[in-house]
């Protein structure tokens, strides 16, 4: 037992050590600033929302009980967000084959794993906060600390649960070839539910309302039920139903990670059937096929990439109906987000070609052709699956946007589309040259591409849009203006071109360089 | 269609035929990472028709050396010359002659078998129908047919190399670099990549291989040379009749050299 504490220990500490490593890389230095940023907003919301103000709440408005429920329900969201976007918490624990090496039990395992992602910065950083609330309900005279800390404690770990209980769930489903598939008609069919609610003739207190009944059983209702309870009977019910969380949870947990992963078929593969990759390459000139199609059948592989393809068109449904509801022109909106499209599909495979290759980027300098055209060749393929994705958006956007569709209005949006597709790529050539770094295959989560990465693709729509808006281009002016749609899309064409040319010698140049940035040096 | 069982069936352990022309040969190469200096002014020639064993205690600077011969490492100064052509990083069309199995295998992980050995073909200008030909038969003889849709990052350690072994030879290369070819592999296949190699050798092939398992070297190879912390400290025939001897001295094995070269470390652990 005490051995087992003490590894327990020592495995918290190599994770610090880990983010400390990792925070001295470039990457890790904007993960930093995040986090600075997090710290920052959290303790705003330690002090404004946390301990004073929701006694404030509680003393003006009679309603402590509303208050608790939003800002435990925010620190869940937050828990759950930032546990999926920035690859910490339960995302970063240790894997179980990974803590196979240490001596520890299968239950001490699950222990060790989960006591890790608890420990990590962001759920800290939530128990700071609900140490803050619990003080503010000691200050306010609401409850005492000693009482509210065991429900804070229990909701802090219900809520750790339930996120690691999805992550594991996410990674499970994008192991089987249809899992991609199934979350995307979930999620699709998730957006398509909130826009058809919002956009029902609901009134804001009825819509409130349902969500008031869909909620009421969350972690964090059970707990702000606890902590704000007016009698023993609500006190005792919403205590059972926060345990029974914590309870449901852990079971849960264990059972999604007991899952097996999705085993590739013991069989013989017909050699004789073309595959679809090779017939797709064919489009190319002869000394890029074989490049070409490795390439596609990685950025298909790529769970990342099938995400991007398939979460287009519902982003874009989510965009167009923020827009209208904020009174932007349907057509500059349109404009702008297809001129992302086909580069935000691929984006992660574009910008980091050689990364993906891991220790197989050795194998490039001995092939008989030159680095530049193996280059070109995944740039061909990342092209022609954006242009696959943006014709899919395209399609829904078209039928989404309810404008009256013209011969000119889809023209414009396909010159537009082009422009951004070459626009982006040629930049992303660049940037997969200068900036590689290792991806793995099978995370799902956390930080892929490199910080030039992330600001293209942040400040990728906001040119055009002011572009556009200069120009003036609006549901009324939108055909007059399509000559300028189609020197966009030449001059897109232009700077891929020049681009492809110019990063050949540069990437001979560098080309030990990224080879050691990717697989690491030459043992000697 | 020939399989490689058939072809192991019909070659005998041949003997070494040594040749005159070169194969390889390297001059002054020399490799420096900023201040360090990896490989140190190095000097070799391996003869065509020649098994050639290249040992040396980790971090020696094979790898390295292979690296600059293979073109996956630029040279900081000194030349390398193939088949009796300059090497260069660029030298597109030698490379079509040479198989490569590299430090790490470099595999593209994602990639199915026999995927990655259609890939392989193709990139070095096989047809479809020879490129198919050959896949199935190398998948066959290394048994590994039955992979399925698995990729290569599940393939156990000696699957991989056999798949990087493939792949190397898959264009019927004139000049082989095997970088540590025997290690992880099982003994079967590891005598029948014996046969191979010999019977590559005896046809006007060459091989230039690395190696930690100074038995099978002694036992393959025409020629071992050794490195040691970049330099070439030694090099020696290793025909029936060739003495193996260093500074004066006279050895009984290979192992012996090696360790009167490199030392011996005496260090012992009392915990242990």
């Amino acid at each position: 037992m005490a051995q087992n504490l003490r590894l327990l220990w020592l495995l918290v500490r190599l994770r610090y050590k880990l983010l400390w490593a990792q925070a001295r890389t470039s990457a890790g230095k904007a993960a930093i600033f995040f986090a600075l940023y997090l710290i920052g907003a959290l303790t705003f919301a330690l002090v404004a929302l946390g301990g004073v103000s929701s006694g404030v709440l509680a003393a003006h408005s009679g309603h402590p009980l509303v208050a608790t429920r939003a800002i435990l329900a925010s620190l869940f969201a937050t828990g759950l967000t930032v546990s999926l976007m920035m690859g910490i918490g339960p995302s970063a624990a240790f894997s179980d084959p990974v803590l196979r090496r240490y001596p520890l039990s299968a239950r001490w395992r699950f222990v060790a794993q989960h006591l890790v992602g608890i420990l990590d910065p962001v759920w800290i950083f939530i128990s700071a906060t609900l140490l803050g609330l619990c003080a503010g309900f000691q200050i306010m005279g609401i409850r005492s600390i000693l009482a509210s800390l065991p429900t804070a404690l229990a909701f802090l770990v219900a809520s750790y649960l339930c996120c690691a209980t999805m992550i594991v769930l996410v990674r499970r489903a994008l192991q089987f070839s249809l899992g991609p598939l199934l979350l995307m008609v979930g999620s699709v069919l998730l957006v398509l539910a909130v826009i058809a609610l919002t956009s029902s003739r609901l009134s804001g207190i009825q819509l409130w309302r349902y969500l008031e009944k869909l909620v009421s059983i969350t972690p964090a209702i059970a707990a702000a039920g606890v902590l704000t309870a007016d009698n023993g009977v609500n006190e005792l019910f919403s205590a059972t139903l926060l345990l029974a969380w914590v309870f449901i949870s852990a079971v849960a947990l264990r059972m999604v990670q007991r899952l097996e992963p999705a085993s590739s078929l013991d069989r013989a593969v017909d050699l004789e059937q073309e595959s679809p990759y090779d017939v797709i390459a064919r489009l190319f000139p002869r000394t890029v096929q074989p490049l070409v199609a490795k390439s596609l059948r990685y950025h298909l592989r790529c769970n990342r990439v099938r995400y991007s393809l398939l979460m287009t068109g519902p982003l874009l449904l989510f965009i167009n109906y923020m827009g209208r509801h904020a009174g932007s022109d349907p057509v500059n909106l349109l404009l702008s987000f297809m001129f992302i499209a086909g580069f935000f599909s691929t984006l992660v495979m574009s910008v980091n070609f050689f990364g993906w290759d891991g220790a197989g980027v050795r194998r490039y300098p001995l092939l008989p052709v030159s680095l530049p055209v193996v280059l070109r060749a995944n740039s061909l393929a990342s092209i022609l699956l954006g242009a696959l994705g943006a014709l899919l958006t395209l399609v829904i956007a078209v039928a989404a946007a309810h404008l009256p569709v013209t011969a000119r209005l889809l023209l414009v949006l396909l010159l537009d589309a082009l422009a951004g597709l070459l626009f982006f790529h040629a930049i992303a050539l660049w940037i997969a040259v200068l900036s590689p770094r290792r991806a793995d295959f099978n995370t799902m989560m956390g930080n892929v591409v490199s910080l030039p990465a992330k600001l293209v693709l942040i400040f990728g729509m906001v040119p055009v849009m002011v572009v556009n808006s200069g120009l003036g281009i609006s549901l009324e002016k939108y055909s007059e203006q399509w000559k300028w749609m189609g020197l966009g899309a030449l001059l897109s064409g232009g700077v891929y071109a020049f681009s492809s040319a110019l990063v050949g010698p540069v990437l001979t140049r560098r080309r030990e360089k990224l080879v050691e940035q990717v697989a690491g040096a030459v043992s000697n | 269609m020939n399989t490689g069982i058939k072809q192991i069936n019909a070659v005998n352990d041949s003997p070494k035929s040594p040749t005159s022309a070169s194969a390889i040969e390297v001059a002054q190469l020399t490799k420096k990472y900023g201040e360090f200096t990896a490989v140190d002014q190095l000097s070799l020639t391996v003869p065509t028709g020649r098994i050639f064993g290249f040992l040396g205690p980790n971090g020696a600077g094979k790898s390295t050396t292979i690296g600059c011969m293979t073109g996956l490492l630029e040279p900081t100064a000194g030349g390398v010359t193939l088949l009796g052509h300059p090497f260069s990083a660029n030298s597109v069309d030698l490379k079509r002659r040479i198989g490569v199995m590299p430090e790490g295998l470099a595999l593209f992980d994602q990639l199915r078998a026999h995927e990655f050995l259609s890939f392989q073909a193709r990139m070095f200008g096989l047809s479809e129908s020879v490129t198919r030909e050959r896949v199935t038969e190398l998948l066959t003889v290394f048994d590994i047919a039955k992979t399925g849709t698995k990729p290569l990052a599940e393939f156990s350690t000696g699957m991989r190399k056999k798949v990087a072994f493939a792949a190397a030879v898959i264009h019927a290369p004139k000049l082989l670099f095997l970088d540590e070819p025997f290690e992880s592999i099982d003994p079967s296949t590891v005598a029948m990549l014996k046969v191979w190699l010999r019977r590559f050798a005896s046809q006007g092939g060459t091989v230039f291989m690395t190696s930690h398992v100074l038995e099978t070297v002694e036992r393959i190879c025409d020629e071992v040379a050794i490195i040691h912390a970049g330099k070439l400290a030694w090099q020696s025939p290793l025909s029936d009749d060739a003495e193996l001897s260093s500074n004066g001295k006279r050895f009984s094995n290979l192992e012996e050299v090696f360790l009167s070269i490199v030392g011996r470390s005496e260090k012992t652990l009392d915990w242990l």
